[in-house]
Order: C-alpha cells, then structure tokens, then sequence
C-alpha cells in the first residue's frame, strides 16, 4: 500500500494545493482513503494530520473505509426531489434492507445519494455502478436490483 | 489534425490554420448526436454506434459526418440527434429506429414524421429544429454552438470561429481596451450576485500588485441547475478562449478553472481541451509570439457546495477546508493565496469571446436596461418541456415557464417556481409576469442565481420542498458561523414537526426569526441566502404553511404526518395486493373479509396505495392529520 | 516619528486608534462592550460567533467587529435595537445546542451562598458541577443581553467525551465551535494537534483520525483549556470553584528557560487545585506547559508530605525543628577540612539559591563546588570560542527577532526548551518567516517548518554542509570574509552526492532548504544541547558557523538551562564545576578525599560519605540515606529569582499565604540560615542586584575574535567514523541509532512521571521512540515492553510510535537518576538493539 501511496506522491509536487488531487489519486487507487496515507499526504505536503483529516472529512467525496462491491446512488437534486427521488431511495432501502448513507459490506451493496448530477431534466437519476439511469421510476427499481445481482 | 509538436506561434499562423479548415472539403450532411451527460445517461452512445454501424453498412462515410456534440440543450428530448444542413430534428430516438431512419432520411433524403417531434395536444408534427415551439423565444448565442462542435477537437471550435476574439486581441489591442469592451457590454456576473464583469476586471488591472490569478468557478452546486455543466461538456475552449482573453486584460499569468467532482464528462473534456490548447500553443510562454504568457490548470473539487462560494473556492484551491473567508476584503483585492483574483463563472467566461468579437453594442442589443445579454437557465421540475434553455434578460417567468416550458404537464396546474436553488425562493405562478433580470427577482424574494429554474406544481407540497432546501443547507453549511450552522438545523427541526403534524403557529413566526438571523448575520452569502426559500415561502405561500400548522393537513398530501391511507370497502375486490405491499404489516385481514389498515402500524409509505390496481382504486389518500381522520366520515 | 493616527467615529463619539487596530479592540480601548464568543486577543479572528456584528456606514452588510479593521472616517454603531436583536437570536441559536438552563436558573443571584443547586437539566448541565461556572463567557454575554428565554428547546448533541487522556476532557456536547482552540493550537502554539472536523451539523474539533491527544502527538500546553470560553475543554479533575474559597498565588516555574509566570489555586483546605498561567497578557499570552501546570500539579501536595528536618541519630530518624537542624549541620560540618567538603546542586534551581549555594561553598573554602548536569555544554562552547578565536553570540533578544526571515533549528527542541521563545518565532512565522528543522531526533517544531531536514544522527556537520555548498553554488557571490576562497577550495574535496548520502537526506529537501536560506534571508540558526552533545561536535559547530557567516546569519545557543548555566554571556558566575556524572565523586568519596556532601536535590550516588546532607522538597532516595534531611519549600511555594534566555531577570515574591497550609522555608533562606550557624553572613537581599550587574556587563563582544571561515579539513571527521564502541555489526537491521534527548521533566531530584500516573501517561520516560516502520521491521508493537541493549549496559523501554523519527533512529528522553543513564547521555547517540521482554 505505501509503495503506492508514494508514487502518488512523488507524481505530485509537494505543494499544499494538490492535497485534493492526491487524496481523489488515492481513492481512485484502493476505493477509499487509508489512514496511513492521509499521515504520509501530512508529511509530504507540510499540514498536519490534524488538518488533513479536518479537510479530508469536510469533503462529502472522500472516503475513509472501503466501500462495498455494488454502489447505487440515488441523486437527491430538486428535479430529483420533486419528481419522486426520497420515494425510490426508500424503495431501493427497503427492498436491499440498506440504510442510505450506509455501506453494507456483507450484502455488498452501498446507497449513497449526491446531491445533484445535473442531469435534472431526467429525473430522477440514479447511478447504478457508475452508469447513469434517467426517469428510473419506482417499478424499475427491482429491475435494477435484478440485474444487479444478477451481476454478483 | 494539429501535429502535436508544432505550435502556433504567431496570430497568422493561426488564421491560416483555421481558414484551412474551414476550406477543407467536408461531408454534405452532419449528424448531431446530444453526447453530454445527460444524453448519455439516455442512451445517446447507443444511439450513436447503431448510426455509425448504419452509416458504413450503407457505404454513406464520404457523404455523412456522425459527430458527438455536447448537450443541445434539448433534455427533455435525450437522446435525440440533429441533422444538418436542415437541421431535422428526432427527439428520444432509440437504437431499434436508426436503420429506419439512415434509410429515409440520410438514403432518401425524407423526414420521418413518426420520429419526429409531435405536440401532444394538437399532434401537430415539428420535424426541423428551427420550428420547435422550445425554441421559439430563445436567443440561443451560446447553446446554438452546441449543437456543431464536437468538445474534443480545437479543429472543430477554429472552424467555428474558435480563438477569433483572441486573435483580435492579440493583435495590438491594448487590455485596456478590452476591459473598455467588457465594460461597455453591460456583462454582469452570470454566477448569482450579477457584480459586473468589466468592473471587477478593471479593479484587478489596477490593484498595483504583479502577481495576480483568475479563476473560472465551475463548481455548480445549486441541485436542479447544470447550465455550467452543458457549457463545460459542449464547449469547453469558449471557456479557455475567455480566460486567456481576461489574463490578457488584468494582467494575470495563470488561472484556474474549478469544477465540481459531480461532473466527471465535464473534467475530462475541460482537461482534453486544455492539453489541446497548451499543445497547440494557445496556452503557456508567449501565446500566438505575443509577449502574453498564460497558464491555466484544471482543479477538481471534492463535493461542498460552499467552495461555490468565492471565498470558500479560493480556500478549496489552496487546499484547505472550504471555510469563506468574511469580506470585504474581496477577493479582487485580497484572493487566492493573498492576491487580488478575478473570479467568475462559467458562463460569464464563455460570453466574453462573444463580447470581443461582435461588440458591445451586439451584446447589449438584448435585455434590460440593466442586465445585458441572454442567460441560461435549466428549465426543470413539473413542466412539459425540460431542458436548458438560453433567453434574453427581460423575459416573463410567464413566457418561460409556459412558451418555452411548454406549460404544467397533463392534469395539473403549475404552482410556483424556485429559481436560484437553494440560495433562491418560490415565487408563486401569481408573480409569473416578473420579468427576468437580476433586481426584479431579489426585489421578489427570490434571486437569479446561477440560473436553476424548478417548476412545481400542485403535487408538490412547500412545507416538504422547502424542507428539503434546508436539509440541504444544513448539510451543505461550512460550519463556520453559528446563524448558518445553527440557524439550518433550527429551521429543519421547525419544519420537521410541521410535516409530523406538530408544528404550531408560533413556529411559522420563529422561522421568520431564524430567517432573518441567517439573512443578516451570517458569514457568507450561503448562510444569508439559505433562509430565502423559507422567507420566500412564508411570504408566498403562508396559507400553505398555515394548513399545515392550524389545519393540521397537507394540501399536496406528501407530508406523511398530515394524511393517512383507508380501505375503501365498497370498492376493494379483495384481491389483497395492498396486503402484500406493506413492508411494515400494517394490513391485516379483518373480520369481513375486506383487508383494513392499522394506522398505528402505517409509515403512509404509499406502497399499498400504489399496489391497487387503477381501476380499483380502493386505497385512498386522506389529508389531515391522522387522530383528526378517525374523525372524518369514510369517504367515496 | 509619531505614530499615525486614524479617526472614526463609534456610535457618534470621535475617537482615535492605531493603524491595524480592529473595530472591537478600537471599541474596547474606548471602555465600550461588544459581546463576542470568537473572539479573543492574540488569535487571528474568526467571525464565526456573529455576535460581534456592529454597523458600519456605506457597508451593505454588517461586519464583524473583531475582522475589521477601523479606517479613516469610519461610522461605526455598535449598538442598536435591531443589532442587540440579531445578537440575541444569534446568540439563542448557539445556545439551542448548548446546555442554557443555569444561564436562566431563578436561584442563579443566590446559589452562591445556598450552595445546593443541583444539576437542573439533562446532562452535560447543571452548575455546580460545571467546571467553567462564574468563569463562562455565555453567562456574560447572557447577562449583557438580558437573556430570559430560549426558543429552542436544547438538543443535546449526544457526543461521546474525550475521556482517555489524563489532564484535559473534551466534551463536545458543550462546544460552541469558536475555535479559539484549533486556532491556538494551531496559530500560537504551533501543536497542530486539534482541527476542525467534518462539515454542516456534524462539525465538531477533533484530532488525527479522531485519536486521543496522547496518541495525537499532543504536548499538553494545555492552551485549549485556558481558551475555551465555556466547558467544552476542561482541567480533568477540577471541579466548580463554587463551594469554596480559592486562594491564588503566582510564582515562576524554574523548570527550563521559559521562566513562565504561572499562578497555583488551592482549596480552603489547603489541597492544591490547579495551575493556571498567569494571564495577564491574555489567556493567549500566558505560558504553561505540561511540566509546569500539570506536573508540578501532580507533584505539589507530594512536595508538602514534609513539613520538617528529620535527623539521624544512632540511626534513628528524628523529626526536629529547623533550628535543631541547621545547628546540627553547622556544628557537624565545621569537623570537616575544606577539602574534604563538596557541594553539588543539582535539579532545577533559582538564581538566588545557587548564588547562596556558592556563595556558602566559597565561604566554607570547599574545593568541590558541583553543579549536576549530565553535559559539559558550557565549557564545550567555551573551548571551542578559545581553540577557534571566535566569538559566538548568545544572548537572544526578542525585540529583535523580527529582523530574521527565516529560523534554522539544529537538534533544538524549542518548544520543549525554550517555549516562551518559541512562541515569539511562532509570531514571526505568522507574519511570513519561515521555518527549517535540521535533527536526526525527535522535535515538535519539525511539523511546523516548511522543510524538516530529518538528518541521520551524528551526520549534522555533513547536513550543513550539503546546505553550505547549495547556497555557494546557487549564490556565487563573493564574500569578504577572511578564509572565503579556502573555503571554496575545501567545499570541492566533498562532492555534493557524498554529502547528501552520508547526510541521509534528499536532494529536493535540500535544494529547496537553500533555496529558502538564500530567499529569505537573514537567517537565525539555533542549536542546542544535542548539537553539542554529539561525538563531533567541534565539527558540528564548525560547519555551522562557516554556514551562518556565509549567509550572515544569526548564531544562537539554546538551552532549557538557561537559569543555571546563565547563558547570556555564557558567565559562569557561580563557579561550580559541571559534574557530568557520578563517578569521580564516589571515587572521591570511596578513597576518603570527600568526606562530607551537602546536596540540593537529588544525585545517582551509590556511595555514601560520611556526612550527608540533603536539602529538597521531598524525601528522595537520596534523602532517606542522609544524615540530615531539610525539605525546602518547592518552587510552587517560594521567592525566586531566575534568568532567561534573553537575560532578564524574573522574580516572583510569593505574597499569599493560604490559612490551612503550613509553609516551608525556601532553599535560599535555609542556605543562609546554614550559613547563619557556621558563623557567615549571606547579603540574599543583594542578590537581584548582583545578578542585575552581572548581567548588564558590556559583554566582551566580538572584537577579540575573529570572523573568519574555519578550516574544514582538518576537523572534519570522515565517513565510517566509530561513534564509540558498537553492539552488533554496523549495518546490521536491527541495530538502531539511538538519539539521547533532554528530559527536563525533573523537579527536586525525581522525576516527575515516577510520581505522577497522569504525567507519565504522556511524558513517559522510559518510552523508546520508533518510527512506526522500524517497529513493524522488528515486530515491535506500541505499549511493548522492551530492553534496549547498549554497549554501556541495557535499558528496559517501552515501545512508543512516532513518524517524526526517521527509519532506523530511535530517540529515548530518560531522566538523569542513574549511572547508566548519565553514561548515555555523555555519548549523545548511541547505537543500540531491541529485545523483547519476556511477557
């Protein structure tokens, strides 16, 4: 892993500014952010731990735990909202038994909701591993999930 | 293609390449196919490889040019493709109806009306572009770009008249001069506080200081707004174009242009644009031989709305927590790392090439006396017709909403719309004559924005919307400040126990407490704004608010507190579907036979609702609070 | 010239402030209250508690007080309905997340004398058991806006505490987020240690991966505590002053250099309570650190166990009266020839007691005048001004710092050593300075610099080196100093890549080192005790000062023992001899020579002379071995007189004594009342101005010595050099290089975590310090107990983690208590192996 995380590194100057950028490089690389690389990042580009974790958890895009296999997430824009999105994230919640927000490592699933992809005049949107679905209604949400772990 | 080594290093050889290209013989017909975000989340790459399979099966490479464009601004219509020279327009085409069409109209040279773009009401059959009632008010100066450029090429945007306002600067305009132009166009800032352009420029060039920076804020955070992200998918260079041209007239050596982790297409096309640029040397040490050197860097964020927020860009960019900073001193004066920074959006970058090359007079030709130009707006939400949509400043939300818009969809009637997301307010369909323009939607309650425009209709409750604004800000709030902080969660918890049934009429005054606090004490223009969907509701839509508190009812039935679900015996056919559907049991058999509701149990999910079958429609939705229901005679 | 001006207006009232000066200290200096929670002197401003807001003409918005700042002709409101309405919402909104019920409480004007008012509300609540009670900013700000209701009901925020540290709790569930905390630890004390965390309501301080401040490289300055305006940060331990009557006193911790003014609470029953730095300046300003408010807090109810001289008759212990005492001292001491007596102080002492000390010595004509101190520091500066023909200046004056651009720290640990100094290099690092390390140790400055040059140990002079010959090439200007082209001739027998591998750091560190050296310049370069420690020191000083001559650069010697040594000037006015370790004397004492010892303190001595007398605040284990024991007054209990670093003279009168509380005499006054029975007069009253003309002495300058480049060649040691006798084959994995650091955290002869569970949860001597790499290489785990083996014998360890060490170095701090130990501190660095200890 600290082989890695150095190459990282070494690709980046050391210079405060490109904290985020190592920390994306990072997670781009495990999924998530491992402690041990936010200590180096606090090394390497002179902040303190302190205030790299303070940064790394004021952003909603970084992650501090693996994440699971599957990821679902719901888009929670205006569009979104008002054409039904809080309906679907239950739908998805209730048929998976997973808390939005919650990564569920032993079904391998993960509801995440954003706040908004810009793709409001499909709405709802939701991103099924990485794929963008527009006007995903409620009756397609089983669909999905089907094909999803059809998938596994 | 640029051969990648050689760089332009003078303004002639640039207008000798782009007349090359503009010579070069091409292909009769070009096919557009909307590839941004949003097309390809429809399907537009199928669409595209079922085109282009047809095409060569058909031998019609010489003759036809397939080209992904970024978004037409046609949303509503995705995936749908463009063919020109007569711009015959399919809306929602799918892959199994591309054969069809390759056949009739690129073979045979026919419309298809089948695929064409039918009114619902009257059927009447729009096949060109140009006739779509979408587009009838529209003065699409940036959108209609769109629809030719391919995002990836320099060539593309050269022969579209790419780098032609640069090459103008570049020679031997002094950046006076365009700070004069910029300045004389009446250019406002397209990101919200609409500060104009031209000024904040001039302060820069004046600020004595050598070391300065710009930066093209791309972080589009509002939710049901993505005007940034079309433009930053579908012509990235405009964007570059202005940027180079503003560090010419200010004086700055390198920018930044900062786009929000959402927008991955957006990042990589910006990204794209910028190796061609720098390759082909319209970015770096002496642009096109000038003694102007430029750099631009492509920075990406991490998910906070507040680095929206110039203060708090500036802190994201530097690597920091998005904290603002309180101003003054503004950034012009004191920005990123302590020098003075030009900061404007998107869409106020991709207009000044626009501005050098025609004029200002061209440019202030349209709007008000004072807001100049079009402005973008994504028109979404319960409306027919969704999309991005470019108008001049001055137009009626009226004429929007309803010519453009294309009105409330089938059976239901238009409410009210939020403009300025959640910095914004609902302005009642009662307000709809308000024109467009910076100063008439603040003097409304509401502001512009960024241009996000979310149109609600009867089935949307504003206890629950505005709700959800808030939600969000809470969320979204930096942490900062107390009133911003504090004054969110307060406003959530206030509202929450109104969608359970609890609120009381104190409550609507201690939101107008808790809005004011926000508006006039916080730090930053987050916290000052994140109260206006609530001011704005309580000064709109107080009889919605009021049904709720005193009436103990929601009159859209979406607050789950304030309605219940019941059985309706005399029409259930006892097929139990309801049963099946309740994730909770709330459902039982009752002794007659006919399944009935515990309310004790009921979360009011709907599923049961939703379970019986239309024609039967024995679970109905009741509106009141449930305790009071009980009361209510059974109805139908 | 006078100093500018700017006139404005407050609430009508013309006034006058200085440029720089903010709207609120502006209004504060005019005696006029604006209520602010974020605020606070010596912080950089916040403007996140917004109750500070006032109205300026021609500004759209409202704007904080406390972050603007006033200009010419500004109009400023500072009051008004509608502002103290904003005010009082605001401030209703910060309290809907803070427990307000004893803001409100209707028993509030009386509890004082009922003393029954109990938890009102759910916890965290209730006042009396509020550790920030009649202290709580929130209870001001509410009295100012006459709080009467909330229209909120509290949430409380359900937290969990920070329970796991000793000293310092953390409840989060009180925290208003001002930040006051992050921004001092941050800002001022340069710990870095606590951050805002997370974002929106889940905003909250936290610390590395959320960690406990043990495990967060926290040093325990304890500044957060002395910020925080409500509970949220609070002294474990300490409860609500309310029940009783405090009484206060100030004294001036001796413990290093800092001389910091600190300030002892004690209960009406006598019992210590806390200590606090005395804040005059500012809580901000005020001084502590974990040995002085924390240890000797552990250590001060200890220090009184006793109250009276106990002798040794037929070798029975007698508790006897301080006249008793001393005539038996006088009259057993006269039985002894001058040579035959010695005197060794030893521990951290006043000014005033090592000049009665000598003073008694000289008059006794005893030959063996000791201090205790397990480093020759001060004859090894001495010797290597005289052998060179230099002169290095010494004497650090504050005033002056500003004129440095950039701080050079070589194996100085400032803020463990010199904390009121760092402090001030803080403030010019606020201000745009920069900041290089150069240690092969551990050093808390390091993640503050802007390059932290982690150096392999005993490879300083090579590092310098490396730097000197980058600032040479990078800037080839001539300079005029004697020696320059010989130097240049003797720069080319090093190739740049032999000096950076045998160095051990990077090129890019380096280049960019001095990069900033010849950009940001002048420079102070700052050594201490380690730097001279080293088995090539005369190198390590050599190369430094070619270094700072070429950059014309400031020279600085730096030790915690600044108040012994009298480091201005490096005067050794007392005359003691530097006793480095024990032997010499046990060999004395074994061969008959020295017969009698008066000790102040505590030594490691095995033998015992005939007579033995030891004067300290406890009964050490030195102390149950002598004949006469006289437990002094601790330094929390007496006058004292002190030097610091930049030579000034401290001096604390203790005017305050508590009821229940027998005091003990001070060392001075005992060393005089000894004096007293042996038929000597001490002038003690005379010694401030002793110590006042010893001092302002012009210092002999620089004119007798030479500015010249020193010879490298010659001294330079090459590589592959032994560093004493080694253990294992060098290069051997699991040999280590082993730093010897300073432990200053002794007080009276003891150290303080041999007494104080609290203060060896954080300052543990015997931690051994690895980097986490090494101990993953070893197999080694955190909390681990360990043996080190040396060649001078073993040392039983724990396991302690820390990045801040480089791969294959480890670092221990023990306290100076025994043989061994004295040993290892002679050698500096030592090389070592790490066995584990059968479990």
């Amino acid at each position: 892993m600290t082989e890695k995380v150095e190459t990282i590194l070494a690709s980046l100057p050391a210079e405060r500014r490109h904290l985020v950028l190592f920390l994306h490089r990072v997670q781009q690389e495990f999924g998530y952010i491992p402690g041990e690389a936010l200590r180096m990042a606090a090394d390497y580009f002179a902040v303190s731990p302190a205030e790299v974790y303070g940064l790394v958890t004021f952003y909603s895009a970084f992650r501090l735990k693996p994440g699971c296999r599957h990821e679902i997430t719901i888009c929670q824009g205006t569009a979104c909202h008002v054409r039904g999105a809080p309906e679907l994230a239950e739908e998805f919640s209730s048929l998976l038994g997973v808390k939005p927000g919650q990564d569920d490592l032993d079904k391998g699933v993960a509801i995440r909701t954003v706040n908004c992809l810009g793709c409001c005049a499909l709405a709802p949107v939701v991103v099924v591993d990485g794929e963008y679905q527009g006007r995903v209604h409620k009756e397609r949400v089983r669909e999905i999930l089907e094909k999803l772990t059809g998938m596994k | 293609m640029i051969d990648q080594k050689k760089r332009l290093r003078t303004v002639g050889e640039l207008r000798a390449l782009r007349s090359g290209l503009q010579a070069a013989s091409k292909p009769k017909r070009l096919v557009s196919v909307s590839a941004a975000s949003c097309g390809r989340a429809s399907g537009a790459l199928a669409v595209a490889s079922a085109l282009a399979e047809e095409i060569r099966k058909r031998g019609l490479e010489s003759s036809v040019e397939l080209r992904l464009t970024g978004c037409h601004g046609l949303c509503q219509f995705e995936p749908d493709i463009i063919i020109f020279p007569e711009k015959i327009f399919y809306p929602n085409l799918t892959p199994e109806r591309v054969p069809l069409m390759v056949e009739e109209t690129l073979v045979r040279g026919r419309t298809v009306s089948e695929l064409a773009f039918k009114e619902s009401t009257d059927r009447q059959v729009f096949p060109r572009l140009d006739d779509l009632p979408f587009l009838k008010k529209q003065v699409r100066w940036l959108l209609d770009r769109h629809l030719v450029l391919d995002p990836e090429q320099l060539e593309s945007y050269l022969e579209h008249g790419g780098f032609l306002a640069l090459e103008k600067v570049l020679s031997g305009m002094p950046p006076q001069e365009v700070i004069n132009l910029v300045l004389a166009s009446g250019l406002r800032g397209r990101g919200g506080a609409g500060f104009p352009t031209g000024l904040k420029w001039r302060l820069a060039r004046e600020s004595g200081q050598s070391e300065k920076y710009l930066i093209c804020n791309g972080d589009e955070g509002d939710p049901g707004a993505y005007m940034d992200r079309g433009l930053l998918e579908s012509n990235p260079f405009s964007i570059i174009e202005g940027m180079i041209i503003g560090g010419y007239a200010v004086g700055a050596a390198r920018g930044f242009i900062y786009i929000r982790e959402e927008y991955p297409l957006a990042l990589e096309r910006v990204s794209t644009a910028l190796d061609r640029a720098r390759e082909a040397g319209l970015l770096g040490d002496n642009i096109l031989g000038s003694d102007f050197s430029f750099e631009l860097e492509l920075v990406r964020g991490a998910g906070a709305f507040v680095s929206g927020e110039e203060m708090a860009l500036i802190a994201s960019i530097e690597g920091r927590r998005a904290f603002p900073r309180q101003r003054p001193p503004f950034p012009v004066v004191r920005g990123l790392w302590g020098r003075p920074t030009v900061i404007n959006n998107v869409e106020t970058w991709a207009n000044v090439p626009l501005i050098i090359l025609k004029g200002p007079a061209w440019f202030s030709s349209v709007g008000t006396a004072s807001s100049k130009g079009t402005k973008i707006f994504s028109l979404v939400g319960k409306v027919r017709y969704t999309g991005l949509v470019e108008v001049p400043f001055g137009l009626t939300l009226k004429e929007v909403i309803e010519e453009v818009g294309g009105g409330p969809e089938p059976g239901q009637r238009i409410k009210a719309v939020q403009t300025g997301g959640p910095s914004g307010g609902c302005l009642p369909a009662s307000l709809f004559n308000l024109p467009l323009d910076y100063e008439s939607l603040q003097a409304a309650g509401s502001i512009m924005g960024s241009g996000g425009m979310i149109v609600i209709d009867e089935a949307t409750c504003i206890v629950d919307l505005i709700l959800y604004f808030l939600r969000f800000a809470r969320e979204e709030s930096c942490g900062q400040c107390a009133p911003c902080r504090l004054g969110t969660t307060r406003m959530v918890r206030i509202l929450e126990r109104i969608t359970r049934g609890e609120g009381s009429p104190d409550d609507l005054e201690l939101l107008a407490r808790v809005g004011r606090t926000m508006r006039e004490a916080s730090l930053c223009g987050l916290g000052r704004t994140a109260a206006n969907p609530v001011l704005s509701a309580l000064r709109y839509f107080r009889d919605e608010l009021e049904r709720h508190v005193l009436g103990k009812e929601c009159p859209a039935g979406i607050c789950r507190g304030l309605i219940s679900y019941r059985i309706d015996k005399s029409r259930c056919t006892g097929c139990l579907l309801c049963l099946n559907s309740c994730p909770v049991a709330a459902i039982a058999v009752a002794d007659d036979g006919y399944p009935t509701i515990d309310q004790k149990l009921c979360t009011r999910c709907g599923a049961c609702f939703a379970a019986c079958p239309p024609g039967v429609s024995a679970v109905t939705k009741l509106n009141g609070k449930q305790d009071r229901i009980a009361e209510k005679p059974g109805e139908g | 010239m006078p100093e500018p001006v700017i006139k404005l207006k407050i609430n009508g009232m013309a006034v006058e402030a200085r440029p720089g000066m903010t709207v609120l200290e502006c209004a504060r200096s005019h005696g006029l209250f604006i209520p602010s929670l974020c605020d606070l002197e010596g912080l950089p401003a916040f403007a996140g508690c917004r109750l500070c807001l006032v109205e300026i003409e021609r500004r759209p918005h409202r704007s904080p007080a406390c972050q603007t700042l006033v200009e010419e002709g500004m109009e400023i409101v500072t009051s008004s309905p509608e502002l103290e309405e904003l005010r009082l919402a605001t401030f209703e909104l910060i309290l809907s997340e803070h427990p307000y019920f004893c803001l409100m409480c209707q028993e509030k004007p009386n509890c004082q004398e009922l003393k029954t008012t109990m938890v009102k509300a759910l916890e965290p609540g209730g006042c009396l058991f509020c550790p920030k009670d009649g202290a709580c900013e929130l209870q001001r700000v509410a009295e100012y806006l006459k709080l009467r209701r909330v229209a909120y009901e509290f949430e409380d925020r359900g937290r969990p505490l920070w329970q796991s540290d000793p000293f310092i709790t953390h409840n989060p569930n009180l925290c208003i987020l001002c930040g006051r905390c992050v921004r001092v630890c941050s800002e001022v004390r340069g710990e870095n240690v606590l951050s805002f965390i997370g974002r929106g309501p889940r905003t909250a301080i936290g610390t590395f991966l959320e960690r406990s401040l043990r495990e967060s490289d926290c040093s325990f300055c304890g500044a957060c505590l002395d910020v925080c305006p409500v509970a949220a940060f609070s002294e474990r331990g300490v409860t609500a002053a309310r029940r009783q009557k405090i009484y206060e006193h100030s004294f001036i911790c001796p413990l290093c250099s800092s001389t910091c003014e600190l300030k002892a609470e004690y209960l009406e029953d006598g019992r210590l309570r806390r200590i606090l730095p005395e804040s005059s300046g500012g809580p901000v300003h005020g001084l502590a650190c974990a040995r002085g408010r924390f240890g000797l807090r552990e250590i001060g109810d200890l220090m009184r166990e006793e109250l009276f001289p106990v002798l040794k008759r037929d070798g029975r212990e007698q508790s006897v009266s301080w006249d008793e005492a001393l005539a038996a001292a006088g009259s057993l001491l006269k039985k002894y020839r001058p040579e035959e007596i010695a005197l060794v102080s030893s521990g951290p002492a006043t000014a005033d007691t090592l000049l009665a000390f000598s003073q008694l010595g000289h008059l006794l004509r005893a030959d063996n005048l000791y201090y205790f101190y397990p480093e020759a520091f001060l004859e090894k500066m001495a010797a290597f001004e005289k052998q060179q023909g230099i002169e290095i200046g010494k004497k650090v004056d504050f005033k002056e710092l500003e004129r440095y651009r950039t701080f050079v720290l070589v194996d100085t640990d400032l803020k463990s050593e010199a904390l009121a100094f760092w402090l001030e290099v803080k403030k010019e690092l606020r201000e745009g300075a920069r900041l290089l390390v150069l240690d092969s140790g551990l050093n808390g400055c390091g993640q503050t610099a802007d390059v932290n040059l982690r150096c392999l140990p005993g490879m300083e002079a090579e590092a310098l080196l490396a730097l000197l010959k980058r600032v040479v090439l990078k800037s080839p200007r001539l300079s005029f100093y004697p020696g320059y082209h010989h130097l240049l001739d003797e720069l080319n027998l090093w190739p740049q890549e032999q000096l950076t591998r045998e160095s051990g750091l990077g090129e890019a560190e380096l280049d960019l080192a001095a990069e900033i050296l010849l950009s940001s310049s002048p420079a102070l370069f700052i050594f201490g005790q380690r730097f001279l420690r080293q088995p090539g020191w005369v190198e390590n000083l050599a190369a430094l000062w070619n270094l700072q001559l070429r950059l014309e650069a400031g020279l600085l010697p730096v030790t915690g023992k600044a108040n012994e040594l009298l480091i201005p000037g490096f005067k050794n006015i007392f005359g003691l001899k530097t006793l480095a370790g024990t032997e010499e004397i046990e060999e004395a004492i074994r061969a008959g020579r020295i017969k009698a010892l008066y000790v102040l303190g505590g030594l490691p001595l095995e033998e015992k002379p005939e007579l033995l007398i030891v004067q300290t605040p406890w009964k050490t284990g030195l102390a149950l071995k002598a004949d006469i024991f006289l437990p002094s007054a601790s330094c929390l209990e007496s006058d004292s007189l002190l030097v610091d670093l930049a030579g000034n003279i401290r001096s604390s009168t203790l005017e305050l004594r508590i009821p229940e509380r027998e005091m003990k005499p001070a060392d001075v006054n005992i060393i005089s009342r000894l004096a007293g029975t042996l038929g000597f007069r001490l002038e003690i009253e005379g010694y401030r101005g002793i110590l006042d003309s010893i001092l302002n002495e012009e210092p002999a300058g620089n004119s007798g010595g030479s500015l010249s480049y020193l010879t490298l060649s010659s001294i330079l040691k090459k590589p592959g050099d032994s560093t004493g006798p080694e253990i294992g084959r060098a290069g051997r994995p699991e040999v280590l290089e082993v730093i010897v650091g300073d432990n200053l955290d002794h007080y009276g002869g003891l150290a303080m975590a041999g007494l104080s569970p609290g203060f060896r949860a954080i300052r543990n001597p015997d931690w051994l310090w690895l980097n986490p790499r090494d101990g993953d290489r070893l197999g080694l785990r955190e909390g681990q107990e360990v043996a080190l083996e040396t060649a001078w014998g073993n040392l039983d360890l724990e396991v302690k983690y820390s990045s801040g060490l480089r791969p294959g170095t480890a670092f221990i701090s023990p306290v100076p208590d025994s043989s061994l130990k004295l040993r290892l501190y002679g050698q500096g660095i030592i090389k070592g192996t790490v066995r584990i200890k059968n479990e």
